[in-house]
């Protein structure tokens, strides 16, 4: 053989394993995304809000038609979409938060304030808005992948306080206002942390009201239950915690096979969630604690999303490209359909018309496949009715 | 496949994480650390197959001159060479090998464990071997003015990227034998790439840093200052090149250490630049035959010395 015309030079053959070596690196680099699709629905349920790279998307969630499309010079949107009123509030990979108009159109953008970050030396700090937002009557809470809670005006989108934390806040704020009948005498924002940190905080100030360490990262939504004056969420130590909103302490735990992300659902006092082992679990919140309905491993990989409750079903989805319906009540499988796709985002339920076709309504799901991207199933067979194209 | 390696090197970066007291810099430089005092053997191993084949370049520029013209038999005469000394040319590519999916392992467990993105942390999902572990996801992620799991604003470390990568590389280029003016084409072209390489490899890395968090940043610049460490250790860093200097053994021929030629960086067993060059001309004789010389004291061992000795031996006995 002639190696020499195959490598005319050992530096030549080491130039060509070190680009092999840069290529693999590139290629190795682990998830291509950065993100999954951030999807929601307005308070009416009548329209579908999709924030996917450099589009916000407005969609008929009866029919699958694109309603308006948003977009921002540089902008890249995963975050999950928050519709008050009328105005859909999304936060950007830039750190920015966006307002945007029923008809697509900017009402405002905040752009992060510079920061002195050694000595005298100030830059725009580069972060990502990932979770979704929290909105009251004057102010819009959101946290920043990195570090830190923001609010900011409703109307102008000028910063109104900051709040710094040690890690990520990758989990939507959770606004309670003032609230007599339930003891509630000041508006708090609650906010979870990957610093493992629950932090209250003065809705008006940003002022530290309390915080509780949870004992590891908690990138998932809170679920407020009014009743008892607790919150409910889960960590990366697999365990499902309710704290306590007024002795500020851990009163129930649960363990779980797998990390906690996706935030539960919560009807009739038990919290419905999957874990990213695939399990998906029931549980009873009562006074004295956690008590487990059942529990079932469903999903041959983790379920990130959080599921839907609906017409006496338990609608999950899972890493593992499956939508799966259980009945609420013992977790037995009801139908399960291929989305073809990994199905990470939170799952969105449309309501049918009364009468209509699709009575029982619709459960729309969003994968990482571009032509997939966002699938419409009847809740009632899994029966696929439209799907959304990048 | 890769899991094989990145789920360990997960397990032990957080290890190190939890242990050094939630110091995310140290836990990189450690854990850096320990996985070059694993990789020295390769590391070694490669540097002695590299210093194997830069002996024999005198004698393979002979057979480039010889043949010239007949690219089949300049082919076969080499391979007798190699054969004749118990050389694989290929051989100092194999540790290069093994170890580049150990750096892409390092690499991706740190890009996890920063999990900057919400997919980079879900991929950490399932990949402990400790599950105690999980109460330290992820690493935290603040550094003097750096936020770990982004680029520097500064652009400080991508230029600290920048030129330790250049400077491991000059410090560890070989200090090979000129062509005396007689040099082959192939050989001119070879130190050209070499030159290029040295130009190129520092700015990628840079632009990496610039694109990429920069707790990986931080992991280059441990990587190549522990790498021109571990290499001046073994006294085979050529400070003096580096900075230009004419070195001291161009001017006095007698000197030994001229025979033991600097470790060759990874990238290249090219000749130096012409400046350099022209100093090694005036010992024209050290490197004309110097590797082949009975004189010659043999400091090192090794699959490629034990076997050139022999050789050497039987060539001897035939006289």
């Amino acid at each position: 053989m002639n190696t020499s015309r195959l490598f005319p030079s050992r530096s030549r053959l080491l130039l060509g394993v070190l680009l092999l070596g840069v290529l693999l690196l590139a290629a190795c680099g682990g998830p291509t995304q950065e993100s999954w699709v951030g999807i929601s629905t307005d308070e009416q349920q009548s329209t579908l809000y999709l924030s996917q790279g450099k589009r916000v998307v407005a969609i008929n969630p009866a029919s699958g038609a694109v309603l308006w499309e948003y977009e921002d010079e540089g902008a890249t949107f995963y975050a999950v979409p928050t519709v008050v009123d009328g105005t859909v509030y999304v936060g950007d990979y830039s750190g920015r938060m966006h307002a945007i108009d029923a008809n697509g159109q900017q009402l405002w953008r905040y752009e992060p304030a510079k920061q002195a970050i050694l000595g005298p030396i100030e830059v725009t700090p580069k972060d990502r808005v990932i979770g979704g937002a929290a909105v009251d009557s004057d102010k819009v809470f959101f946290g920043l992948g990195s570090r830190n809670v923001v609010a900011v005006s409703r109307t102008t989108g000028q910063e109104v306080w900051t709040f710094n934390t040690n890690h990520g806040v990758w989990a939507r704020p959770l606004y309670v206002p003032v609230d007599p009948s339930n003891g509630v005498d000041r508006a708090v924002v609650y906010v979870t942390s990957l610093d493992h940190n629950l932090y209250a905080l003065d809705a008006e100030t940003g002022d530290e009201l309390w915080r509780k360490n949870l004992g590891g990262a908690a990138p998932g939504n809170m679920v407020y239950d009014p009743v008892r004056q607790r919150v409910y969420v889960g960590t990366f130590v697999s365990e499902l915690l309710a704290v306590d909103l007024k002795s500020h302490d851990i009163v129930a735990r649960f363990k779980t096979d797998g990390w906690l992300w996706g935030s539960p659902a919560f009807a009739d006092g038990v919290l419905y969630f999957g874990d990213l082992s695939g399990a998906l679990y029931a549980v009873r919140a009562t006074e004295d604690g956690f008590e487990q309905v059942w529990k079932k491993l469903v999903a041959e990989d983790g379920i990130r999303a959080t599921p839907i409750l609906t017409n006496g079903l338990l609608i999950v989805a899972s890493k593992d490209h499956n939508v799966y319906a259980v009945s609420k009540e013992d977790g037995a499988g009801r139908w399960y359909r291929d989305a073809k796709g990994q199905v990470l985002a939170d799952l969105v339920f449309v309501p049918g018309e009364a009468g209509g076709e699709e009575e029982a309504g619709l459960v729309v799901v969003s994968t990482d496949q571009g032509d997939r991207l966002v699938v419409a199933l009847a809740v009632n067979s899994g029966e696929e009715r439209w799907v959304y194209s990048d | 496949m890769l899991d094989i390696i990145i789920n360990p090197f997960i397990t032990i970066l957080l290890f190190l994480y939890q242990i050094l007291g939630g110091n995310v810099v140290l836990a990189i430089v450690v854990f850096t650390v320990l996985v070059r005092v694993a990789t020295y053997p390769l590391t070694i191993k490669q540097q002695r197959s590299t210093k194997a084949m830069q002996e024999l370049q005198p004698e393979l520029k002979k057979l480039q001159e010889k043949y010239k013209n007949d690219r089949e038999r300049l082919a076969q005469e080499q391979w007798a060479l190699y054969r004749k000394f118990g050389v694989n040319p290929f051989a100092g590519c194999l540790p290069l090998l093994i170890q580049l999916p150990i750096m892409l392992g390092l690499y991706r467990a740190i890009v996890a464990t920063l999990a900057a993105t919400p997919t980079q942390l879900l991929d950490l999902s399932g990949r402990l071997w400790i599950a105690d572990l999980s109460s330290q996801v992820p690493l935290a992620n603040k550094f003097l003015w750096l936020n770990l799991a982004v680029p520097d604003p500064l652009y400080i470390l991508p230029v600290l990227v920048v030129i330790t990568t250049w400077l491991q590389q000059k410090l560890l280029m070989p200090a090979t034998p000129s062509s005396g003016g007689g040099g082959s084409r192939q050989g001119d072209q070879a130190a050209q790439i070499s030159r290029q390489m040295m130009m190129i490899m520092p700015l990628m890395f840079g632009f990496f840093s610039l694109s990429f968090a920069s707790g990986l940043s931080i992991y280059f610049i441990a990587s190549n200052l522990i790498g021109i460490a571990q290499y001046g250790m073994m006294g085979r860093v050529n400070v003096k090149q580096t900075l230009g200097m004419k070195s001291e053994e161009a001017d006095t021929p007698e000197t030994p250490e001229v025979e033991e030629p600097a470790a060759p960086a990874v990238v290249s067993a090219a000749p130096r630049k012409a400046k350099r060059t022209t100093a090694r001309q005036e010992a024209p004789k050290r490197h004309s035959e110097p590797k082949l010389s009975p004189r010659r004291p043999r400091s090192s061992g090794g699959i490629y010395d034990s076997r050139a000795n022999r050789a050497r031996a039987k060539n001897k006995a035939k006289g």
